[in-house]
């Protein structure tokens, strides 16, 4: 049975959790009064700012305006300048950036990039990458980027290769795409991005020899980033990333061979595959053969519409769909047959490419 | 004398288990915290504007299950083809084949019959009528007879044609981002992240019913989101979630069992019997919520809806892997804390008033039991507001944490015993 004592022990731990409670609403409380007012601030300055900062980038000269936001709020001034990052290029952003050293915003950046605090670090650096493709930048960054580029915060590393696409010579470049390789699949998407200006240069060399690696993996992250940039691109030697052991290579390799000129005896293997025992690479060798509206594996897929997979069936259908004439015969022919799946498949396919005609 | 004593003992010792249960809940808000502010550290990046045109992105497939063509299922169909996304499709499982329904549907989306094969590895009773859009919107419309829930789903399944099949709760709302910022964790580990579930408490609603349904979510988002998240796969989706899953982890699972709730929690017990580190993701963000709640009639509602939903689950818990222990503990919490607690605090209220007015439970025992209940309860309710705004990094509105904050008195001293009643219900009820 409780004493009062007891339930004085009790009520005094509620009560001194309540008082610890309510100390850290009172906290809570000024500071969201404190960054209500902050806000309340840049959602007046950052039109004017971001005004002035038009004017500046249209030929006016007037530094007094800009020095007077500076002196109000370094931060939004940092903010608004940033929000041009995809909008401007060339002479325009090399002026933005000019502004960051006139005003020693880049000095703010640079102290910010030693702060113990990861997301105030991120972002200095996200700043950095920006101002350092203006070349002064850079030599007031110093060695800052160069050193990212081995930090061990994945995301300190991504704005200091991002700082590197924008100023790096091509061999740079190059390391980065063999540094991109390694990476998670969402980090080289950011940087198939980034890279995809640098397509053709890096074709001839650092892609080739990633495609030549002995690690599959590395093999299948080059093939990956090659396919991602959608653009016609010399590889030589895709056949035998067509016939690899590795069936995920084959599968993207298939894909980049839409985007590669191919010899004839190459398409034909493509159409061997078609009829493969791996219904994934079959479904991705009718799609290649659709893009690339080669007549030859006609045979190939109409049987592929046979092989009662669905998908595959479907896939098949429109590739034969994208070539007229023959194509098109043939998928009239397979209506009207006996298979119900080919059938199906073949008259969906004709009736989306007569109404795409029809448009 | 010796059982009035042994009365007063037994209540003595009920509500100490009580302050015990305040005690684990204040420890599980606090673990919530702890993962919501690592989650906010991981990454200041926004990656949206290069996901949405990256080829590389796996496309997703949409899969609504639609009961009836009334304009609010519209318009909730019209929201996720208006997604922002590279390539995504949305698939509509229409379980009533009434012609003024479909008819609604049709002239609504411009529907033509289509042939597209709707057959796929999952078991489902067959489609009777295929729809495409003929408007520039990648939809398919399935037409079936009134079957199983997870018929239903399944047939969504087998006709879509995407890697990640997308789920969201018809209730809520959700942002045109949505689905850049679900995948994000996927692209991130695709071999082991099987699922994301993402959601954030809804915007603040007006009146005392709006407070309590705020200081519900907050308490939801940091325990049962946030805290849940941070042990081994014990995260299950809540109302209002949108969840991504991969189509080779449902047909792997053998589809679904019934709703997405009931998925996701057969297949954390999947990835937990597994011996790998498979694991289902929670992204913290404002892409989907239930919508603010303007009166008592709809926090009842919610209230009910969630309990019922938790409970169906709780029910066909012994057709999952790993059974009631699919969560690991979280399941059997939610079973004490969402029914147990609430039973035996309601029950207790009488006998310990009862006694009192008798001479059989002293005055020390009854305040006790006011402590470790509604006083436990008001602390519980404190904590969540305060660590959700220590969370926010920018902090939020101070007149809406005041308005919260001091709202955990009444919310505590009366509208929790209505609460127990409704959660003891809806339990009981099927």
């Amino acid at each position: 049975m409780i004493t009062h004592l007891e339930l004085t022990g009790v009520a005094a731990l509620l009560g001194g959790y309540f008082v610890w409670n309510l100390g850290m609403y009172l906290v809570a409380l000024l500071r969201a009064m404190k960054w209500r007012e902050r806000a309340r601030l840049s959602a007046q300055l950052q039109p004017r700012i971001r005004q002035e900062l038009v004017s500046f980038l249209a030929g006016s000269e007037n530094h007094e305006a800009i020095r007077e936001f500076i002196r109000k709020s370094r931060l939004d001034v940092a903010d608004a300048l940033l929000s041009f990052q995809a909008t401007v290029a060339g002479s325009a952003r090399d002026r933005l950036c000019a502004l960051t050293i006139e005003h020693e915003l880049i000095h703010d950046w640079c102290t910010e990039t030693r702060s113990k605090d990861p997301i105030i670090r991120r972002t200095a650096f996200a700043r950095l990458a920006f101002a350092c493709s203006y070349e002064p930048c850079r030599r007031v960054a110093g060695e800052l980027l160069r050193q990212a580029l081995n930090d061990p915060d994945t995301e300190v590393r991504f704005y200091a290769w991002r700082a590197l696409v924008q100023s790096g010579t091509i061999e740079e470049i190059e390391k980065l795409f063999e540094a991109s390789l390694s990476q998670s699949l969402l980090i080289r998407i950011l940087l198939t991005e980034e890279l995809r200006r640098f397509a053709i240069s890096l074709c001839e060399r650092a892609a080739i020899w990633a495609l030549q690696s002995p690690e599959s993996k590395r093999v299948l992250a080059a093939l990956e980033i090659l396919v991602a940039w959608e653009r016609a691109v010399p590889i030589p030697d895709l056949g035998q990333l067509l016939s690899h052991g590795d069936r995920r290579i084959r599968i993207q390799a298939l894909r980049l061979a839409r985007l590669v000129p191919l010899e004839r005896h190459d398409l034909r293997g493509i159409g061997r595959m078609v009829v493969s025992d791996d219904p994934e690479a079959s479904v991705e060798a009718a799609r290649t053969l659709g893009a690339v509206r080669f007549e030859g594996a006609l045979p190939e897929l109409a049987h592929a519409m046979r092989s009662g997979n669905a998908l595959l069936a479907r896939t098949a259908a429109e590739a034969m769909a994208e070539i007229p004439g023959k194509g098109w015969a043939t998928l009239e022919e397979l209506s009207a047959g006996g298979d119900l799946m080919a059938a199906s498949a073949a008259a969906e396919a004709l009736h989306r490419v007569r109404r795409k005609a029809e448009v | 004398m010796g059982d009035v004593l042994n009365l007063t003992t037994a209540i003595d010792i009920v509500a100490l288990i009580f302050l015990a249960c305040g005690g684990a809940a204040i420890w599980i808000l606090w673990k919530g915290c702890r993962v919501l502010r690592q989650i906010a550290r991981a990454s200041v990046r926004d990656d949206t504007a290069i996901l949405l045109k990256s080829p590389r992105v796996p496309p997703v497939s949409v899969i609504v299950v639609a009961r009836d063509s009334s304009t609010r299922t519209l318009a909730f169909v019209r929201g996720l083809l208006d997604l922002a996304f590279g390539h995504h499709e949305v698939i509509v499982v229409l379980g009533d084949p009434n012609r003024a329904n479909l008819d609604v549907w049709t002239h609504e989306f411009s529907l033509t019959p289509s042939h597209r094969s709707t057959q796929g590895e999952l078991r489902a009773s067959p489609v009777e009528e295929a729809y495409e859009s003929t408007l520039p919107l990648s939809m398919l419309v399935l037409v079936k007879n009134p079957g199983s829930e997870a018929d239903a789903w399944n047939t969504g399944v087998n006709a879509a044609s995407c890697p990640i099949i997308a789920m969201f709760d018809p209730e809520s709302e959700f942002s045109q981002e949505s689905l850049l910022r679900l995948i994000g964790p996927m692209l991130d580990d695709p071999d082991l992240v099987f699922a994301v579930c993402g959601m954030a408490p809804p915007p603040p609603a007006e009146g005392i019913s709006g407070s309590y349904a705020d200081i519900e979510a907050a308490r939801m988002w940091l325990g049962r989101c946030a805290a849940f998240a941070g042990g081994q796969n014990m995260l299950a989706p809540v109302p209002g979630s949108a969840i991504l899953v991969r189509r080779d982890a449902i047909v792997a699972a053998g589809g679904f069992l019934a709703g997405p709730l009931e998925l996701f929690v057969n297949l954390q017990g999947r990835a937990r019997n597994s011996g790998k580190p498979y694991r289902a993701e929670f992204v913290p963000e404002p892409i989907s919520h239930l919508p603010a709640t303007r009166s008592f009639g709809e926090l009842r509602e919610r209230v009910i809806r969630d309990q019922r939903a938790m409970f169906g689950t709780l029910r066909r818990a012994k057709d999952f892997t790993g059974g009631r222990f699919a969560l690991g503990w979280g399941l059997p919490a939610i079973s004490l804390y969402r029914f147990w607690r609430p039973l035996v605090e309601t029950l207790l209220y009488p006998v310990t008033i009862i006694g009192m007015i008798f001479g059989w439970v002293r005055l020390e025992t009854g305040l006790l039991v006011l402590l470790t209940t509604a006083g436990v309860g008001i602390l519980v309710s404190m904590t969540s507001i305060v660590l959700r705004e220590l969370i926010d990094y920018r902090g939020s509105d101070p007149s809406r944490l005041s308005r919260l904050f001091w709202a955990t008195f009444p919310e505590n001293l009366g509208y929790r015993q209505l609460r127990n009643l409704w959660l003891i219900a809806a339990a009981l009820g099927r």
